[in-house]
């Protein structure tokens, strides 16, 4: 084994136009984040040759019109164009990060030498996230009889048995959601830009699945995130400040067979992700000053504060109360807003966040910090997570 | 789909052969679970091949239906085509009393969604699919039983 070590370096990023329904075909934002963060990494569209994607369409039954409802490497390759490719990836679980990990591992092993990586994610018009099953078979047969075929149900499952195990309420997640919306309105890019809420505000969300309500689930909306990587060595001759990458790791593997996510399952993929990551970087949880932890829905930092080792197992409830992780505390996190504040972005929210902070360039949401860590996806989904550096 | 009760159109099924046991045991009203004939685990839904000792042969062992609710949600919005006549409904993932982990899913029925807990003590009851003979394992509260 080699770790990365700092041997490679996000050296661009950039957010495409962020909203709830953009007038904009996705086609066209993936393309405004992707040259974005080329250009700010100070290069050109021929200079990339490398690309890798999580392409899935972000919603149920959604279509498959490439531009529309999903953006794939074989559209921008075409479309940008990106005429020296040597390597591509599409990955088939994840978010952004995990696509990342794999653009980090393609540059140190000399596959390419800038790799492009985005997600675009589309919101349609009408309902989201409506769930319409005629016919099944497979392990569906044991959910969708049960009306059990909608997706935030599916994630309500693990959380209520958290709530249960450890004495967990709405109330004590209340001081996360309102913080994160509070980041979420001082970044211009966020869709909650200037529109924070108070505790009785998401007290009072309707719910969807109990224990999830309308405020634990990010919202949909049509917008791209993309970086840029390239080795440290490559990364001395742009006119940027890179950001290296210390550690990396794409796993987030279902261990254990089950016919729905269940609490302990989760656990166990993200504690042997976690581990695997402080292997990988050689640091561990003190060395972290700002954290980035996915909240697609609400209550998954909680579970990624206890699989990392912030707080121990069934705390991080708790952990969150106080000034810790807010602006100006030891570990700050989710200063973008996270996706409950900036909407449904798989991953982006938290990646280009870490970029940006360590760089110093969030203006007057900018905190202290020199190691960020990133984590983005469910446990169970090829969930990816890096620790990122300002020092090589 | 299959043909409506109570309103609720759910799915046609379409039995695998891994699955067919299941279903067939269910039809009998009897909750049968996968069982490996080499180490005795049993795992559902049914699989292939067995995680444990890598055996391929299994039976279907009938459980007495019994155990506690593992996790649990209560859906609150018409999200799921075929059910919105069945909202707010309960979905119950309940641990069976015959091995730790061991978990199946139904809907808590004959009690209000708020007696959707987590530890308490339920038994599987059947009620008609829609759709030939087949009939779905479902969940009702032990009454009197301590939750665990």
């Amino acid at each position: 084994m080699m770790p990365i070590r700092n041997r490679v370096a996000i050296v661009g990023s950039a957010y495409s136009r962020i909203g709830r329904h953009l007038d904009a075909p996705l086609g066209a934002l993936a393309l405004e984040a992707t040259a974005s963060a080329v250009a700010d990494a100070g290069l050109t569209l021929d200079d990339i040759d490398g690309i890798s994607n999580y392409p899935n369409p972000s919603r149920l039954n959604a279509g498959n019109v490439d531009g529309v409802d999903l953006v794939t490497v074989n559209y921008l390759a075409r479309t940008a164009p990106l005429r020296h490719l040597r390597w591509s990836c599409s990955i088939t679980q994840g978010t952004i990060t995990s696509s990342l990990v794999e653009a980090v591992h393609a540059v140190a092993a000399g596959a390419c030498n800038y790799a492009l990586v985005y997600r675009a994610m589309h919101s349609p018009h009408g309902p989201f996230g409506i769930a319409d099953v005629r016919r099944v078979s497979g392990n569906g047969e044991f959910l969708a009889p049960y009306g059990l075929s909608n997706t935030v149900m599916a994630f309500a499952l693990p959380y209520s048995r958290y709530m249960a195990k450890y004495g967990a309420t709405r109330e004590h997640l209340a001081t996360f959601i309102v913080r994160n919306r509070r980041n979420a309105a001082m970044n211009p890019d966020a869709v909650f830009f200037r529109s924070p809420i108070s505790r009785q505000d998401y007290l009072d969300s309707p719910m969807v699945a109990e224990p999830l309500s309308v405020l634990d689930c990010d919202m949909a909306v049509d917008g791209c995130g993309a970086v840029v990587v390239t080795t440290a060595e490559r990364a001395k001759d742009l006119p940027v400040t890179p950001v290296y990458v210390t550690g990396c790791v794409a796993l987030g593997l279902s261990y254990d067979h089950a016919p729905v996510q269940t609490l302990e399952g989760f656990m166990h993929s993200a504690k042997r992700l976690a581990s695997t990551l402080w292997d990988n970087a050689g640091v561990g949880p003190a060395d972290i000053d700002h954290l980035n932890l996915y909240d697609g829905f609400s209550y998954f930092p909680l579970l990624w504060l206890e699989a990392f080792g912030f707080c121990p197992e069934g705390e991080a409830f708790e952990f969150i109360q106080d000034a810790t992780t807010e602006p100006g505390g030891r570990l700050p996190l989710n200063t973008s807003g996270g996706a409950l504040g900036m909407g449904r972005l798989h991953g982006s929210p938290q990646l280009v966040e870490a970029v940006r902070q360590l760089q110093g360039r969030c203006g007057e949401r900018q905190v202290q910090c020199s190691m960020s860590l990133v984590q983005a996806g469910s446990p169970l989904h090829g969930c990816g997570a890096l620790v990122l550096s300002a020092e090589r | 789909m299959a043909v409506p009760i109570a309103g609720i159109r759910r799915p046609a099924l379409d039995p695998s052969p891994l699955s067919a046991p299941f279903w067939a045991a269910a039809a009998r009203g009897e909750l049968a679970i996968q069982a490996c004939t080499g180490c005795s685990k049993m795992h559902h839904p049914p699989v292939p091949v067995c995680p444990d000792c890598h055996g391929t042969a299994f039976d279907f062992a009938v459980v007495a239906g019994t155990g506690a609710i593992y996790e649990c949600s209560v859906m609150r919005q018409a999200r799921v085509v075929g059910f919105e006549a069945m909202v707010p409904y309960a979905c119950v993932v309940v641990e069976l009393d015959e091995q730790p982990g061991l978990l199946v899913v139904g809907n808590l029925l004959g009690a209000p969604v708020e007696a959707a807990r987590v530890g308490s003590a339920v038994r599987v009851h059947f009620e008609p699919y829609g759709q030939g003979d087949l009939q779905l394992p479902q969940f009702v509260l032990v009454a009197g039983a301590k939750a665990r």
